[in-house]
């Protein structure tokens, strides 16, 4: 266990000390939810004739960032993948002594710390302009709740990851993903209003509880009874370790899929 | 010599032409993720959209307007992309060859276009159906000549926009934040975010904008609804077209020389 902890801590500064390189790609993940929201807001502005209430803005913005953060888990791992596939390196890893869980394992952990980096800022930027510093500890407990949230959402990556592996195409593999997370996940707008079996989509998928919690938390009406699905979240992270393991030996390993 | 020249350029033209063909039927992945994904955009865009006025999830007129928007946004997206592409023949050391065969970069991201092309027309016609059957969109086409005409125009724009943006972004660190960041600034720009259901005085802006005699006006043959005059609106999107012709041939020709000039063509 020691050898795999370790070998996982290896991966992980190799990962983000990468990470730290791609300053662009950070950059315009914390942008990004910022710009949306605003451009949204501002339409919503044009269309009533006056600004619509902040809560509404600060509701997308806390949205997007877990939009970008969903989107960021699911590409960070098909494209770690697709990179491994066109330098070789998956081969040699497949090959080597480590298990490719763990280097899995090790791509999401990363791109959720920048996940939650992300939040940080951006999440911070909001509570302020919206409830300025009376909301800050709830803001910070709310963080946590969503470093917890994410650790599901591993299982998810797990079986992108498979998939990148045999279908080759990280982008028309997280696209989907992506599309059907941004949709039914109650991140831009209240599932509500949602075709009742969109609503039911986005229930059962961990990304919709991430947001609830983490916008309950923030203003402070998130209690035990709330987090009561919560434990059900980590049937993807078993899930998806077995349909990784199904995939691995019966698609990856013994057909050698693992090449460029 | 003058047709043995334009017989090489029509040469180099299909050959792209046919790349790009090849390109995009040799995964059929991709096209199995856009009919998946396709759908859920569209549900997605809309409601993001009309969050702050849900009422006009009644509005059939504003939801119709709201449909022809997306389906130029995704169009513009499209095209967008195919730009960014130069970023890859440049990792890849495509262009080296590009600039070694005397070809222009224009000719040379035809092929990306084509899938584009492909791209915008498989999504924005899964994008009408899902918001005809979700919202209730009309696909009734108000003026159906000046649809076709408009669109052959901002295909043709879009193809030669794309070159000029390539030459823009080519030299960027990072330039895929530059076409994420246009693609919401576009729509804007664009006529795609409906016009009519802002006041007046902020609508006229759009009048300001060339892409919205490009794009806007593929909405307005589809809905019926013009901020101008329908004919002289067709007459400046020529206009527009023929000047992006000499813009796009300038600056990719201004490209080509300082690549061969300071030999960066490719990243190694």
């Amino acid at each position: 266990m020691k050898k795999e902890f370790n070998q996982l801590l290896a991966i992980l500064e190799v990962e983000i000390k990468n990470l730290l390189r791609e300053r662009g790609t950070v950059g315009f993940a914390i942008f990004f939810p910022i710009l949306i929201s605003l451009s949204t807001y501002g339409v919503g502005t044009g269309i009533l004739g006056k600004a619509p209430n902040i809560d509404l803005w600060f509701y997308q913005l806390i949205g997007f960032t877990i939009l970008m953060i969903a989107i960021i888990m699911s590409s960070s791992s098909a494209w770690y993948v697709r990179q491994g596939l066109l330098s070789r390196r998956l081969e040699y890893l497949f090959a080597a002594s480590i298990n490719p869980l763990i280097i899995v394992a090790a791509s999401s952990i990363t791109s959720g710390l920048m996940g939650i980096g992300i939040f940080l800022v951006v999440g911070l930027i909001g509570v302020l302009v919206v409830y300025g510093i009376s909301n800050l500890l709830n803001f910070f407990l709310a963080t946590i709740i969503l470093a917890v949230s994410l650790i599901p959402i591993l299982g998810i990556n797990l079986i992108v990851a498979a998939t990148t592996i045999i279908g080759k195409e990280p982008e028309a593999i997280s696209q989907p993903l992506s599309a059907i997370v941004s949709t039914t996940s109650g991140l831009a707008y209240p599932i509500t209003i949602l075709p009742f079996i969109l609503q039911i989509i986005g229930e059962v998928m961990p990304y919709y509880y991430a947001a609830e919690y983490v916008r309950a938390m923030i203003n402070g009406y998130l209690n035990l009874v709330n987090l009561e699905s919560f434990p059900f979240l980590f049937i993807y992270l078993i899930g998806g370790y077995f349909i990784y393991r199904y995939f691995e030996y019966n698609f990856i390993r013994k057909e050698g899929n693992y090449g460029a | 010599m003058v047709l043995n020249l334009s017989k090489k350029v029509f040469s180099k033209i299909t050959t792209e032409i046919e790349r790009g063909i090849k390109l995009y039927f040799r995964n059929g992945i991709w096209l199995l993720s856009d009919i998946i994904s396709t759908p859920f955009w569209v549900i997605f865009l809309f409601l993001t959209i009309v969050f702050y006025a849900q009422y006009l999830l009644k509005d059939v007129n504003a939801l119709t307007s709201l449909m022809w928007g997306i389906f130029i946004f995704i169009l513009m997206n499209s095209f967008i992309w195919a730009g960014n592409s130069i970023v890859q023949s440049v990792t890849n050391g495509i262009v080296d060859g590009v600039i070694l065969t005397n070809t222009n970069i224009t000719i040379h991201l035809l092929g990306r276009s084509i899938m584009s092309v492909f791209d915008s027309f498989i999504s924005g016609i899964i994008a009408l159906l899902t918001a005809s059957y979700i919202f209730g969109s009309s696909l009734l086409i108000h003026n159906l000549p000046l649809f076709f005409a408009s669109l052959i125009i901002a295909l043709i724009f879009y193809s030669l926009f794309a070159s000029v943006y390539a030459a823009l972004i080519v030299s960027l660190r990072s330039p895929w934040i530059v076409s994420n960041v246009l693609n919401f600034i576009l729509p804007f720009l664009s006529g795609a975010i409906p016009p009519q259901l802002f006041p007046k005085s902020v609508a006229n802006i759009l009048l300001f904008s060339p892409f919205y005699y490009i794009s806007g006006q593929i909405v307005s043959a589809a809905t019926g609804i013009y901020l101008i005059n329908p004919t002289i609106m067709l007459i400046i999107s020529i206009i527009i077209t023929v000047v992006i012709v000499f813009i796009s041939n300038f600056i990719s020709k201004k490209l080509i020389q300082s690549m061969s000039k300071e030999g960066k063509a490719s990243l190694i």
